[in-house]
């Protein structure tokens, strides 16, 4: 199978989701990377530089996805994740888990930070229709 | 603002001091009471009866006992504005108020007639109120003092030191000089004054106790419903984890399962497919009812720590007919809404709302057949907002009207009609309502369909 359609990793702590994410995706021709922890993740960004990043609302604890996302997407200069800020994040979350992060683009993207979200339980033609787009809309740049 | 819970009242001073404040009023309101009442009585004794009583000292005497008790009445406030109040000072005030009525009551005892005088009796009615205000030590000593006065009395008429006014005809003149009489007399009626002491006092002893028997009880109770409170919440929380560790491993297993029967694992022969999906189904309700679950602890457990905002449920109901439109159409069915041309603000919990009305309508699109309607109407009524969801759908069984919002609890038809749903759709829903201080009420119609109505409290400025 070629995979050419681009890099993702997938930051998650639970592995069986890595394994279906890993499967849809690289079904549909992406390369997939996974890392179990925010730690580990932040450490495999700078060294894979992927496309699009998958990230876990809840990891070690509840929240520590959106840490990472507002780490990632740092407009501070000195940040050391600067040269990544354009990877674009989708996030995943339980249903409704937190309501208060029901996302819209146009009225969350100015402080949630992440490009998109999908809810688990994931529908997998969800999850590949979200990738496509968000790497379309970042081809063109 | 939304009407809180009745807070249990913890009153401010102790019950003893309180109830020794309030019978000094009360005592004072007496005393108005009795010096007007002796002018009356003197007069219907004097002019009615035709009693050769000497009017001029007694109506003196009503005059001071009211001159005196306005002066009482003065102190009284004086007392009542210091804070905080101190019992020691309100206990000496109420025995030195006795003292100067023992004076007055032998002073008219003197001008009616001394030993003779009718109204000699009014001694027992005082030994009683006093002993009802007093401790117990404070009673007998005001009781001994009340004998002493009349039996000095007595005795200074008894050897003319003051003279003797004779006022019940019928009575022999030399009655009050009659050491025998005057004896038997002193002593009996020492002994009722102290009876009288007595009887009111273990009377009036039993109900203090058993008013701090109450205030005990009171206090008792207030700690197990602020410990009730306590655990309910404890355990909303517990209910809250749990589900959100469920939650997780849940949405990972159907995630996976809709990998196999997508294909995404090699295809699947038709045996396989069916197990699977019958697997996925279980545990989409196994999901469903996790939800449900969390949402319903949520509303409890937020019952007390909730944050808040002001609404516009017009946005919220717009909200909620948007996300419902799939269902709409593949079940054919017409959704009418029909809300006031103002914002209907409210100070509440914004997902609580949205989560009430999409449970509502939400019932609504599952029960009612393909091709029916559906309708939500709101109308500002007073202070409040009326919602009615109405359907065409199947209904709901008289006997199941009751029971429709207890937890887990689906009617016949219902299970019928949707085999997979939780039966806690309802009863958040009246949870929701009731915490905001709210109504909700059903009104059905088997087989005909379903009306819930509902009142919020607004808050419109």
């Amino acid at each position: 199978m070629v995979k050419n359609k681009g890099k993702i990793l997938v930051i998650e702590d639970d592995e069986q989701m890595v394994n279906f994410v890993k499967k849809v995706l690289e079904a549909h021709s992406y390369q997939v990377d996974s890392a179990p922890s925010a730690e580990e993740g932040l450490k495999k960004v700078k060294e894979l530089s992927p496309d699009l990043i998958v990230l876990d609302v809840m990891l070690e604890t509840r929240g520590e996805g959106f840490i990472t996302a507002q780490k990632l997407k740092s407009t501070d200069p000195e940040s050391e994740y600067r040269e990544y800020s354009h990877i674009p994040i989708l996030m995943l979350t339980a249903i409704n888990a937190e309501m208060k992060f029901r996302y819209s683009p146009e009225t969350d993207g100015e402080y949630l930070p992440a490009e998109d979200f999908v809810e688990k339980p994931v529908e997998p033609s969800e999850l590949v229709q979200k990738v496509e787009n968000l790497l379309a809309s970042k081809a063109p740049s | 603002m939304r009407p809180n819970r009745k807070e249990i009242e913890v009153p401010a001073s102790l019950p003893l001091e309180e109830e020794l404040i309030r019978q000094i009023e009360w005592f004072i309101r007496q005393r108005w009471a009795a010096g007007a009442g002796s002018i009356a009585l003197f007069w219907v004794m004097r002019f009615v009866l035709n009693l050769p009583l000497p009017l001029l000292p007694l109506y003196a005497i009503s005059g001071s006992v009211l001159a005196y008790n306005f002066l009482f009445h003065q102190y009284a406030q004086k007392l009542e504005a210091a804070t905080p109040h101190r019992l020691g000072s309100f206990s000496r005030f109420a025995n030195v108020q006795i003292v100067v009525d023992w004076g007055a009551l032998t002073l008219v005892v003197h001008y009616s007639g001394g030993i003779e005088s009718p109204l000699i009796f009014f001694f027992i009615f005082h030994v009683i109120i006093s002993t009802i205000l007093l401790s117990q030590r404070a009673a007998y000593l005001q009781t001994t003092l009340a004998a002493f006065l009349i039996t000095l009395l007595a005795l200074i008429e008894y050897y003319r030191i003051i003279p003797h006014f004779h006022v019940l005809s019928i009575l022999s003149e030399r009655l009050y000089r009659d050491p025998g009489y005057l004896l038997t007399f002193l002593l009996f009626f020492t002994g009722t004054l102290y009876m009288s002491t007595y009887l009111t006092g273990s009377v009036s002893k039993r109900l203090r106790e058993r008013e701090k028997d109450l205030v005990m009880l009171k206090k008792n109770l207030e700690q197990a419903y602020h410990k009730l409170e306590e655990s309910d919440v404890a355990k909303s929380e517990f209910v809250m984890m749990v589900t959100h560790e469920l939650r997780s491993p849940l949405s990972t297993i159907e995630s996976t399962l809709k990998l196999f029967l997508q294909g995404y694992a090699g295809d699947l022969v038709d045996e396989q497919t069916k197990l699977v999906r019958g697997i996925e189904q279980r545990t989409r309700f196994l999901l469903n009812l996790v939800n449900d679950l969390l949402h319903l602890a949520r509303v409890k457990a937020e019952k007390f720590k909730k944050e808040k905002a002001k609404i516009n449920l017009k946005e919220i109901v717009e909200r909620v007919s948007r996300s419902i439109q799939t269902g709409l159409k593949t079940k054919h069915l017409n959704l009418q809404i029909d809300l006031p041309s103002s914002p209907v603000m409210l100070w509440g919990n914004e997902d609580e709302m949205e989560l009430l009305f999409s449970n509502l309508i939400g019932n609504s699109v599952r029960y009612t057949p393909p091709g029916g309607s559906i309708s939500v109407k709101m109308a500002k009524e007073n202070l409040q907002v009326k919602t009615e969801v109405s359907d065409t759908g199947i209904g709901i069984a008289t006997e199941d009207s009751s029971k429709i919002f207890e937890e887990f609890y689906r009617a016949k038809n219902a299970k019928k009609m949707v085999k997979a749903g939780t039966g806690l759709g309802l009863s958040i829903a009246k949870k929701i309502v009731e915490t905001c201080g709210g109504k909700i009420r059903v009104k059905s119609t088997p087989g005909c369909g379903t009306t819930f109505t509902f009142y919020l409290p607004m808050d419109e400025q």
